[in-house]
């Protein structure tokens, strides 16, 4: 399964990693990691249907992660990737929001790698 | 003569003289001597020319002129004609009188010898057909004693001169060229002592009574400049007192005639002005319009004295008639100003009508030749007018004194009542006083206390501004906040995993891995303890926010202090907008070297240009949303530059600029574009007076509607 990670921080890779280490070894996940809206889009355009899942964080510079959202929701082709959101905002505005622009699921920082490797595991299912 | 000064008598003695002329006869019978004597008027004869036989007394004389020496000058113009000549008389005297000794008494105009039956009993001057030898006489009547001889013929010649060139003047007075009055040699005496005595003593009263009265009123003048009638009516008893000095003076023996009529000429000219000045006087003191009247008088003053050089007998009648015509107006100003009840005016009047009634009396004296009587009455009507004007005034001053007195008691009852008037003021102003005082301290513990609340509302209201840009920021700082958690608490717990995995390579002895997992923990805890510090950081940072400044300067890195408020405003901004969006940019002199600032209090400056660079695009970008043409691409970006010995930090953003009717209020406290509830009009103010007064800084703006503004910071390196 392959994922992308999209966050401005750069440190988001290493615990990326370092949590899926074990999925990593043993092959049942591939990660991507891109550090702006911009950068995720670019990516997707080089590797057409690679990724399955996408997980983003809202608050970024440049474009931010609910216009990459509403993006590839809209723009992208059918059938359109998994995209899970992860953001240090938890309030209902911003949920309600992405939920709107049809995003898969709702993870609030810091996060819980327990229960997002069971989504992961159900998504795969 | 006494009667000489009399002027109302001219009149008279003109028309009895011309009544009783007789020139027929050329003896003088001389029968008694009556008490008031004998005038030899009548049967002179006159010849011009000089000849010592003609004082004899068989001389012929029948084909001489006759004439009457008791005439005047004027009125024997063959005597004017003649420088010299001769008058004789022939007295028939009755044989009661033969040999007796008689009183002459004798008038004088001109040089004169006199001869009695052929022999000179009496010179007077010096007699002579030549001016410059010739000495002219003036006097009345010169007292001789006579013996007659014993013929029943007697004859009296007088050698009499009066050179052309003496001046002669006719006044009011009478003056015979020569009159000789017999009398009774006991009884002239006697008559000639009363007569003299009366004569000085009225003259003395007359002198006495003008001169002190004069000084008197021109004093008053001198003190009561506005009082004018004091002048003209001191200047009229001057002229009264020069007049009669000057006519005693030209009746005083010896004095030639020339000098007689000039002092004379002065003596009317005195008059004239004396009275003039007295009417004048009197307009002024009743305050009347001077009337067509007046100056007809004045004209008529003026007009007598010439006439005195051109016609002898007019010149007469027309003075005569000048101080009743005085009178008349000086009457008729006081019937006037008694019946406007002007005080103390009958006075004036009585004196007017007194004045009127004696000026009748002597013409009718003068009549019946009551001559004395008629001096008399004369020589007190001359001082009437000054007793008038005495009366009049000690009235004035009588009525004034009483007045002065009533208001001196108005004026002492007055001022009691002002002082008690202004010790009931004090009073009061003390007592207002006290209130105003207790007033003051009332309202300036008020002041003060209003001034505290003042003081604690700016405090207050900067402390609300604080809390709005720390509002702005929360958003942006609990994301901040959960980005390093999420770090801290993932990479500890993988760290727990990994020392669970170390310890079973540890049990396998796998030396190699378990060299690996370390450096793995190792490199985690890193990152642990580096989110941790920046977690800190980030609440240190917050609270420093809110804090207020420590007022100390520390050695601050701009760049890194503008890179964190930039990065905070922008979260905030994001945090709270979702949609917001916004390129940041920006260009660090990397050459800065550390300056001394208030890091917390500059901090608030740039966030504080930053939220309203963000709040301009912002609003800009909201506005073309939809709107066609370029796309919008909001941007703001921080610089900073060192410029010689000083900082520049620019803010600077792409919104739509201040509209150029704001722009110099933008720094006034409490202004704000922003939606009500949005912002405090505060930020800008702070800012300003944190960059001028905290540091000695500028802080400028440059703006351009619609393109965009730059906030400069310059701070002194």
């Amino acid at each position: 399964m392959k994922v992308l990670v999209v966050d401005d921080e750069k440190d988001v890779q290493v615990l990326f990693e370092q949590r899926f280490r074990k999925e990593i070894k043993s092959g049942e996940m591939e990660l991507f990691f891109a550090f702006s809206g911009e950068d995720a889009l670019e990516y997707m355009k080089d590797h057409r249907q690679e990724a399955v899942l996408i997980l983003s964080d809202i608050n970024m510079p440049g474009m931010s992660g609910l216009e990459l959202l509403k993006y590839i929701k809209e723009k992208y082709e059918k059938p359109s990737p998994v995209v899970m959101m992860i953001t240090a905002y938890g309030d209902a505005e911003n949920y309600s929001e992405a939920m709107k622009l049809g995003a898969d699921d709702f993870l609030t920082k810091p996060v819980d790698f327990v229960s997002l490797k069971e989504k992961l595991k159900a998504k795969l299912l | 003569m006494k009667y000489s000064r009399f002027i109302y008598l001219f009149l008279l003695l003109s028309a009895l003289q011309a009544a009783s002329q007789d020139t027929t006869s050329g003896i003088f019978q001389l029968k008694n001597i009556p008490e008031n004597g004998v005038t030899l008027n009548k049967g002179w004869k006159f010849s011009p020319g000089d000849n010592p036989d003609w004082s004899v007394q068989n001389y012929n004389d029948d084909n001489w002129i006759s004439i009457d020496p008791t005439k005047e000058l004027h009125h024997s113009p063959e005597v004017r004609k003649s420088n010299i000549g001769w008058f004789r008389l022939k007295l028939q005297i009755d044989s009661s009188l033969l040999g007796k000794t008689l009183a002459f008494i004798v008038s004088n105009l001109g040089a004169s010898e006199i001869y009695l039956n052929g022999q000179l009993i009496y010179k007077f001057g010096i007699v002579s057909s030549e001016y410059r030898e010739e000495q002219t006489r003036f006097f009345s009547n010169q007292l001789l004693s006579l013996k007659l001889n014993n013929q029943v013929s007697q004859i009296i010649a007088v050698r009499h001169s009066f050179n052309k060139k003496n001046l002669y003047l006719k006044f009011t007075s009478h003056r015979p060229i020569i009159q000789i009055v017999l009398k009774e040699i006991n009884q002239a005496f006697a008559d000639h002592i009363k007569d003299n005595s009366f004569d000085s003593t009225l003259r003395s009263i007359q002198v006495s009574f003008y001169l002190p009265l004069g000084f008197l009123l021109l004093f008053l003048f001198f003190s009561f400049s506005m009082r004018r009638e004091y002048l003209y009516t001191g200047v009229f008893c001057f002229c009264m007192f020069g007049a009669i000095l000057m006519h005693i003076l030209a009746l005083s023996e010896p004095t030639t005639v020339s000098r007689s009529n000039y002092l004379l000429l002065v003596t009317q000219v005195l008059y004239i002005v004396g009275a003039l000045s007295f009417i004048n006087g009197i307009y002024i003191l009743y305050n009347r319009k001077k009337s067509w009247f007046y100056y007809l008088i004045i004209l008529y003053g003026l007009i007598s004295l010439p006439l005195f050089f051109i016609s002898y007998d007019v010149s007469g009648l027309f003075n005569a008639c000048f101080f009743p015509v005085i009178n008349f107006e000086f009457l008729r100003l006081n019937v006037q100003m008694v019946r406007r009840g002007r005080k103390g005016a009958w006075i004036l009047l009585l004196t007017s009508l007194l004045l009127l009634v004696s000026l009748l009396c002597m013409v009718l004296l003068s009549f019946r030749g009551e001559f004395e009587t008629s001096t008399f009455l004369q020589a007190i009507s001359f001082i009437v007018p000054g007793i008038g004007l005495s009366f009049f005034y000690a009235g004035e001053f009588a009525r004034t004194g009483s007045a002065l007195r009533l208001r001196a008691i108005e004026v002492e009852e007055l001022s009691k009542e002002m002082i008690a008037k202004e010790i009931e003021k004090q009073q009061i102003l003390g007592s207002q006083n006290e209130t105003l005082e207790k007033q003051v301290v009332e309202r300036t513990s008020e002041l003060r206390k209003s001034l505290s609340d003042l003081k604690e509302a700016e405090e207050q209201l900067i402390q609300r501004e604080k809390m709005a840009s720390l509002g702005e920021l929360t958003a942006g700082i609990a994301h901040e906040i959960q980005n390093p958690l999420n770090f801290v608490n993932n990479f500890s717990e993988i760290n727990t995993e990994l020392i669970d995995e170390l310890e079973q390579e540890v049990d396998k002895g796998d030396l190699d891995q378990v060299k690996a997992i370390t450096k793995d923990i190792k490199e985690n805890e890193q990152k642990i303890n580096h989110h941790g510090k920046r977690a800190d950081a980030i609440v240190k940072g917050m609270l420093q926010h809110s804090r207020s400044s420590s007022g100390v300067k520390e050695p601050t890195d701009i760049n890194v202090l503008c890179d964190e408020y930039l990065r905070l405003s922008y979260h905030g901004l994001r945090a709270k907008d979702k949609l917001f969006n916004a390129t940041m940019k920006t260009d660090f002199d990397k050459s800065l070297e550390r300056i001394s600032v208030l890091p917390q209090d500059l901090g608030r400056v740039i966030l504080n240009l930053l939220t309203n660079a963000f709040y301009a695009v912002n609003e800009k970008k909201h506005a073309s949303t939809g709107s066609a043409g370029q796309p919008y691409e909001p941007t703001v970006s921080v610089s900073t530059k060192k410029m010689g010995d000083k900082v520049e930090i620019r803010v600077s953003d792409n919104g739509n600029g201040i509209p150029q009717k704001v722009l110099d209020k933008i720094f006034q406290p409490f202004f704000t574009t922003k939606p009500t509830g949005q912002g405090t009009g505060l930020g800008l103010s702070l800012s300003y007076d944190i960059i001028i007064k905290g540091h000695g800084g500028e802080l400028k703006v440059e703006t351009k509607e619609g393109e965009g503004t730059n906030f400069i910071i310059i701070l002194p390196a």
